[in-house]
């Protein structure tokens, strides 16, 4: 009985062999379902990305301007936890981040100026998961989600239809106190028996 | 112009009696008979001295007044109920991969395929089992480091980031059973002399799956692959600087192949070496529809 190790070996051998052999009678077989059949249209030249207006972002980060550091995460987890580098740590200057319109960049300093390094890096980390490739995704969603809170308008407190109630409940309140202010005045009027007649 | 039914309606109602007491009834199911307090209602429920002397027997199921079976279990279905026909896609992590191509079981400079993996003799595709190919898993994502070019039957998105960043190129591909059955053994297949089969179209609820450039379905439109891949790099983080290289990415397989380099119709001789193929037209035509 021939060992299992050795008798894949032996097949893949084989295949591979065979495998190069038969790739030389390949004849660019095209059938209906082929994809240039299927997708005439499309070249296989996909149209660049837009870049990003003066005030707008759209998400896209290239990633070689972002210095990425791998470190151990913290918390449970025995020997995986001690060895393995989960922890992603993303930082970017901000006020040499070509990548970062003016517009928005201004707006990113106005909210996390407090928040960046002395030297004006802007960090992000995350030990979210296990996993270093999600922690490096949840790290880069943290860093859009605040550049994109740093452009959004600031909410107002009150919608206009609360604002509107809020002044006319006002008013009613005014109103009400002046109503019953008068209400005492006549009281407190036929209490001290003036202009009575005698 | 008055309607068909509403016509025969009105007809109706001009020949129809006078509704009186004796015309009307009450709906069914609002009017429940009222219980006499004897007989099967009464204290021995029909069970008494009297009824005992004769034989008599409760309704199909009765159990002396407990609740019968068929009143207290559910008409569930069973818990595997539908297994024989469900499609299974058992899992292929990329430890694995990346375990059987550092082995040496898994040559990188040649396309992977369903035949290819099940080749190696290590993993394993069973089409008596309704199992239509491997789903690419992302456990062991973060050790990834194979540059391949892969083509399995099902991937996650992860599993498709981790294959993207190294480099490597990721395809799904449906196999119907019959090309599973051909490609999982396919030294078995040839010796068979069967003609190669081609590779039917996914039924409805795949055809969505692979028609999905985010799930780079082998039926999606190039250029949206592309702009996919753009977007999974931004997501996970990567750029997309490495590529493979031209040999590899000159191995291309049509929607209704499943070898490489072997047409639909060829009668493969493995012991002769030699390839037959059909030479009648109309045979011709079937495979090449």
């Amino acid at each position: 009985m021939l060992i299992r190790g050795i008798r894949c070996l032996q097949l893949t051998e084989q295949c591979s062999r065979n495998y190069l052999t038969l790739t030389r009678f390949s004849s660019a077989y095209k059938s209906p379902l082929s994809l240039d059949k299927l997708y005439p249209a499309s070249s296989g030249n996909a149209k660049p990305g837009t870049k990003d207006v003066s005030s707008e972002f759209s998400g896209q980060i290239p990633m070689n301007e972002l210095t990425k550091t791998y470190s151990c995460s913290s918390g449970p987890g025995g020997q995986n936890v001690n060895k393995v580098a989960t922890k992603v740590d993303l930082r970017f200057h901000v006020e040499s981040a070509s990548w970062l319109s003016p517009g928005v960049k201004a707006k990113v300093l106005e909210k996390y100026g407090s928040e960046l390094t002395k030297d004006g890096w802007m960090v992000v980390k995350s030990d979210r998961t296990r996993s270093q490739t999600l922690n490096q995704a949840d790290a880069l969603e943290k860093l859009r989600t605040a550049i994109r809170s740093a452009l959004a308008a600031p909410k107002p407190k009150f919608s206009a239809e609360e604002e509107e109630r809020i002044r006319k409940g006002k008013l009613k309140a005014a109103r009400e106190r002046l109503h019953y202010k008068r209400i005492r005045s006549d009281v407190k009027a036929q209490r001290s028996g003036r202009d009575q007649m005698l | 112009r008055m309607s068909g039914v509403r016509e025969k309606a009105l007809q109706y109602l001009r020949e129809v009696p006078r509704l009186t007491h004796g015309n009307i009834r009450n709906l069914p199911g609002t009017r429940t008979p009222k219980k006499r307090g004897y007989g099967q209602n009464g204290k021995e429920r029909g069970w008494g001295a009297s009824a005992r002397q004769k034989l008599h027997f409760g309704p199909l199921g009765y159990e002396s007044g407990s609740t019968p079976i068929q009143r207290k279990t559910a008409f569930e279905r069973s818990y595997n109920y539908g297994i024989h026909s469900v499609r299974q896609f058992p899992p292929l992590s990329l430890y694995q991969l990346q375990l059987a191509i550092d082995t040496n079981r898994l040559d990188v400079t040649k396309p992977i395929d369903m035949a290819a993996l099940c080749g190696t003799g290590v993993f394993f595709l069973d089409p008596s089992k309704n199992q239509f190919g491997f789903n690419l898993s992302s456990d062991g994502m973060d050790l990834f480091k194979a540059k391949v070019h892969l083509e399995v039957q099902w991937a996650d998105e992860q599993a498709i980031a981790a294959v993207e960043r190294n480099g490597g190129k990721i395809t799904t591909s449906y196999y119907d059973i019959h090309s599973v059955i051909a490609a999982s053994d396919a030294f078995k297949f040839l010796k068979s002399g069967q003609p190669i089969p081609r590779r039917l179209t996914p039924p409805g609820n795949l055809l969505e799956y692979y028609i999905n450039p985010a799930n780079r379905g082998y039926l999606a439109d190039p250029v949206m692959v592309e702009k996919e891949k753009e977007v999974l790099a931004q997501k996970y983080g990567y750029s997309i600087s490495d590529k493979l290289d031209d040999r590899l990415l000159s191995f291309k397989k049509d929607p209704r192949q499943i070898f490489y380099g072997l047409e639909p119709g060829w009668i493969v001789s493995v012991q002769d070496k030699t390839i037959y193929k059909p030479k009648e037209a109309d045979v011709k035509q079937i495979y090449t529809t």
